[in-house]
């Protein structure tokens, strides 16, 4: 420890150097980054001929485990009988790591020919406005997609050309034939025990709550740290109207923050918080400790994206589901989407091929074989297996938010960054550090960040 | 001499010390031998909770991985750094004011402020999520120390000897690899032990670099803790799987870790 | 990256320049041996290093998704960095960090090397195995050992409720309020066995008559440690000092993988926020300005302490 003295000496000397060479460097690279842009709308003629393309190998990369992931390996197996000279390479990646990376997966040459993204701006918006992604219009002329995909899931799919809008315009993604909603799931056998019915308004729920908390049940399985919007967001599609949360989401102006039930909900949630509702200490739990939570029985409701429990089929049957209708008494509002936005890289040398296995994704063997698996078919018609309690349930929702053209769509997908404003908000809420007005407020201005961020 | 107080003293002092270092790791390494899912130790040690966490989280995958990375990365480390401690140290190398300087710079460049154009720029040679990438990149952030290091160690040695060898018309490789390098075995030493250390337990950039099957240990441990956060005894012997091949090597060279990271200051 | 310190500059004596003997001519034809030696390092480290840092100022003076192209907004990104809430926040959240992995373990280390009576004591490598041992844990590690304790149901909690003091339990990690600091007694932890092995070795090499005189002039041993221990450990706080607070500046493995920035953004540090607008929302521009705030912040701090030390002597 002798060298002391001469430390700072060679540190000032460091920083000349530095700021020397960063001038030199940063003159040499005088271009701006990524003004190379590659095209996404398709060229030369599409054919729907599988058979006719030959040998011909697709990568797909989705983020699908457990049971999604041995549906999507079932369709694979599947598609690959009937088309021979087609083989399928799928890897599965976590659902973080595929889309924080996937920009530059489908960037690189040896990159995956289709993937599944995150609907909306962060993700697919991204992808589309790069020119990463194909736009798959031809497609879905060639194919008659507009007649398999109702208006309000396809609406998830599309962006305007322009990459101003989104909700309308050219389809750049397809979704599959099995829906994610967010609604209620409720401990079977402590409904029994507590006597009572699985509510079918809010009213009930509450009642419902309340009877369990005074029982010493905790009425809602709960945790804050991590993950909390699935409360805010259902409670949210109970005030709001469908056609009121769909335009915000889509970034329309004329909808403002206020419009679509948030208020409402935010204050519920506050005010379930304050009644003591919630999972003790809910603040200090992540996801994942939640869900084994209500999976052990400590809470008798949880909210909950279908699917996220991940129930075995013994567990069939002790879970029910609830999709409750709007406060108002006027049809079923929910959050409801495939569970992914199926992409093809715009550097896939068989796009033709690649189209013919998303529409098989979207085929009725395909919301067949998802009721199979336990998962809630979409776009088609499938039999549900009569010991599947929970998936019934789970259906008869999906089909009543389909009866009232009901679905919206994730609430995170209006701006990149709204779910961290949702969950900071929330959290800020539950700690009283917030109003349910400011929550409304801070929605609006990170929207409002983000459309003038868009519109330069 | 010190008196018998004073040591009583003195070693108060440092168990007490010693203890708060060593209770967090106490409770972490009972919980990954307990059988109980939260981890609350039991009478009985359940040693199969390693097996278990081992082959659930695919760790063997992960840790070949971190262990491929760190050998590539300490071997270019370790090479980069005797040519260029030998260059800057004994031979001399014009423009040497400014050029050790612009090296000495990297200890002081934090990951952060070169991660985004790395990343872009590994793209495009297609070398994200690539072991091999990665392992550039840590023998790159790695010259700075190694060179600084292996300079020092090769200027501590007697100049005459290398004079002398000169004399004798050997060439500069010849006598960095029979004069050179056999004296500066000890700093080659050390510095191969902290250049694996700082790989294995990077977390940052394989976070960013590597995903699916290329994933290492350190990564691969948080994905794990995600999934198993209610399974806290598994757990914990993931994490202890992933810390162990450090933790040994640290056990057997602990003098030489502890002066090597004593010796200096200022780096990642 | 990781929590543990990377030591470099300062280091052990390293001799002052040689003066050239040899004949001109002769020399002359080394050094350039000696160019040839050291240019694959210099490549790899341009290529690695020294590129991208270039790349880095020149993407924080464009908005760029990191797909479509970019536009050059000048220094909005910096700006923005210093005047939107949530970003500046981040700063706020580094000073405390700062009392928590720089200050206290070094105010810890000092005394303990004050308490600690010079001269070799037995078992001391012991000690120092065991001070050291954070330095070599994987910042995962730590963050899952630190994440249990702090749970609801976590080591901490239990042991309040033990002791009577149920009232103060809480979910460490996601309240408002003590989710920060918990997070720096983290930090504290890691480093301040660094900081005392470093003082003691120290306090050890300064020379003894300066002790003895201390004491011929009837310094207590108060006065002692103030007017000997540390004037004597200066360069070693110096170090420390530099290490622990860039480590602090650059926290991001043990917030990523306990509360990743939460509750709200109590815990959000600029290393967290650059890691989003980099790969998450993506806000290219912002995070390269982040990155290079903080090399420039990084910078300014080793170059203030070492001239600060350099002053005082």
């Amino acid at each position: 420890m002798t060298q002391q003295s001469t430390a700072p000496r060679t540190t000032r000397r460091m920083i000349t150097v530095l700021a020397g060479s960063l001038v030199a460097a940063s003159a040499l690279a005088a271009c701006a980054p990524g003004s190379s842009s590659t095209t996404n709308t398709h060229t030369g003629e599409i054919s729907t001929d599988v058979a006719a393309a030959g040998d011909v190998t697709i990568k797909v990369s989705d983020f699908w485990g457990g049971t999604e992931g041995e549906w999507m390996d079932d369709l694979i197996a599947r598609f690959e009988d009937t088309y021979p000279n087609v083989t399928i390479e799928r890897t599965q990646e976590d659902w973080g790591q595929l889309t924080s990376t996937l920009n530059l997966q489908l960037a690189e040459n040896d990159g995956p020919d289709i993937a599944t993204a995150n609907n909306g701006w962060s993700s697919l918006g991204t992808l589309a406005k790069g020119g990463l992604v194909l736009n798959l219009d031809p497609y879905a002329d060639a194919y008659g997609w507009d007649d398999v995909i109702p208006s309000t899931i396809a609406r998830q799919n599309e962006f305007t050309t322009d990459f101003s809008t989104i909700g309308s315009g050219s389809l750049f993604s397809t979704p599959v034939s099995r829906v994610s909603l967010i609604g209620i799931y409720y401990n079977t056998a402590k409904l029994d025990e507590l006597g009572i019915d699985p509510p079918t308004t809010l009213d009930e729920l509450e009642a419902a709550a309340a009877k369990a908390k005074s029982a010493g049940e905790i009425p809602f399985a709960y945790g804050s740290q991590d993950s909390p919007t699935a409360l805010l967001l259902a409670l949210q599609a109970l005030y709001g109207t469908a056609d009121e949360i769909n335009d915000f989401t889509y970034g329309d102006t004329s909808v403002s923050a206020d419009d679509i039930g948030l208020l409402e909900a935010a204050e519920k949630a506050e005010e379930w918080n304050e009644k003591g509702w919630l999972t003790p200490d809910h603040e200090g739990i992540d996801y994942q400790t939640a869900v084994a939570n209500f999976l052990d029985g400590k809470g008798l409701f949880r909210f909950e994206y279908t699917g996220s429990l991940g129930l075995t089929d013994e567990q069939q049957g002790d879970f029910g589901y609830i999709q409750l209708p709007q406060v108002s008494g006027d049809g079923t509002v929910g959050v409801g989407a495939a569970p992914a936005a199926m992409v093809i890289s715009s550097k896939s040398e068989n796009p033709d091929v690649a189209a013919a296995f998303l529409d098989f994704l979207m085929s009725e063997d395909a919301a067949q074989a998802s009721a199979d698996h336990g998962l809630i078919p979409l776009l088609a018609d499938a039999d549900i297996p009569a010991d599947a309690a929970t998936l019934q349930s789970e259906a008869a929702g999906a089909a009543a938010l389909g009866e009232s053209d009901g679905f919206v769509p994730y609430f995170d997908w209006t701006s990149a960054t709204m779910l961290d404003t949702l969950t900071q908000q929330l959290q800020m809420l539950y700690a009283g550090q917030t109003s349910p007005q400011d929550l409304v407020d801070a929605v609006q201005a990170d929207r409002d960040a983000f459309l003038a961020d868009l519109a330069q | 001499m010190i008196g018998r107080a004073e040591r009583i003293v003195n070693y108060a002092v440092l168990t007490i010390l010693a203890i708060i270092v060593l209770t967090p790791v106490a409770t972490f390494v009972a919980a990954a031998l307990s059988p109980d899912r939260s981890g609350q130790p039991q009478g009985e040690l359940a040693w199969e909770n390693f097996v278990t966490a081992w082959t659930q989280a695919g760790f063997g995958q992960a840790m070949s991985v971190t262990l491929t990375i760190a050998v590539l990365a300490v071997a270019g480390q370790v090479v980069l750094g005797v040519l260029a401690g030998f260059g800057f140290g004994v031979l001399g190398v014009p423009g040497n004011r400014f050029l050790f300087p612009l090296v000495l710079l990297g200890l002081m460049i934090s990951t952060e402020a070169i991660i985004v154009p790395l990343y872009y720029q590994l793209r495009d040679w297609g070398l994200t999520n690539n072991i091999f990438g990665v392992v550039l990149i840590h023998i790159g952030m790695g010259v700075p120390f190694a060179a600084f290091w292996m300079r020092a160690a090769f200027r501590t040695q007697p100049k005459s000897l290398f004079e002398a060898m000169e004399l004798d018309g050997a060439g500069a490789l010849r006598t960095l690899w029979y004069l050179g390098i056999p004296l500066a075995r000890p700093a080659i030493v050390t510095l191969m032990l902290l250049g694996f250390m700082w790989t294995w337990n990077d977390y940052f950039i394989s976070l960013v670099f590597l995903h699916g099957e290329n994933v290492t240990a350190t990564v691969a441990l948080g994905v794990f803790q995600g999934r198993f956060v209610t399974q806290f005894n598994l757990m914990a012997a993931g994490g202890l799987i992933v810390a162990a091949p450090v933790l040994i090597l640290y056990v057997i060279f602990q003098r030489r870790f502890i002066a090597g990271m004593l010796a200096g200051a200022v780096r990642d | 990256m990781t929590m543990g310190i990377r030591p470099g500059a300062g280091v052990t004596g390293t001799p002052a320049p040689r003066a050239g003997r040899r004949p001109a001519t002769r020399r002359r034809r080394v050094r350039w041996i000696g160019l040839a030696f050291v240019a694959l390092p210099l490549a790899v480290y341009a290529v690695v290093v020294l590129l991208p840092l270039a790349q880095s100022l020149q993407y924080s003076f464009y908005d760029w998704d990191g797909v479509s192209a970019a536009t050059w907004v000048g220094l909005d990104n910096y700006i923005e960095f210093f005047t939107d809430p949530v970003l500046r926040s981040t700063l706020g959240h580094v000073a405390v960090l700062i009392f928590f992995f720089a200050l206290l373990p070094i105010v810890l280390g000092l005394v303990s090397a004050a308490l600690i009576t010079r001269g070799r004591q037995r078992g001391m490598a012991v000690y120092r195995f065991i001070f050291f041992l954070p330095q070599v844990l994987t910042s995962v590690v730590v963050a899952l050992v630190f994440k249990r304790i702090y749970g609801p149901e976590g080591t901490l909690n239990t042991l309040l409720r033990a002791v009577g003091l149920g009232d103060f339990t809480r979910s460490w990690l996601g309240d408002f309020d003590w989710a920060l600091p918990s997070l720096g007694l983290i930090g504290t932890w890691t480093t301040f066995g660094f900081c005392m092995v470093l003082f003691i070795a120290g306090a050890s090499s300064i020379p003894t008559e300066l002790y003895e005189a201390a004491r011929m002039d009837g310094a207590g041993p108060l006065r002692e440690f103030l007017s000997v221990t540390l004037p004597g450990l200066r360069g070693q706080v110096a170090i420390a000092l530099t290490l622990t607070v860039t480590s602090a500046l650059r926290t991001f493995d043990l917030v990523w993988v306990t509360t990743r920035g939460g509750p709200g953004t109590a815990t959000l540090t600029p290393a967290v926020a650059l890691y989003r607008a980099a790969f998450q929302n993506p806000d290219v521009g912002r995070a390269a300005a982040i990155g290079i705030t903080m090399a420039v912040m990084c910078l300014v701090i080793a170059l203030v302490i070492s001239r600060v030390s350099e002053r005082d002597s």
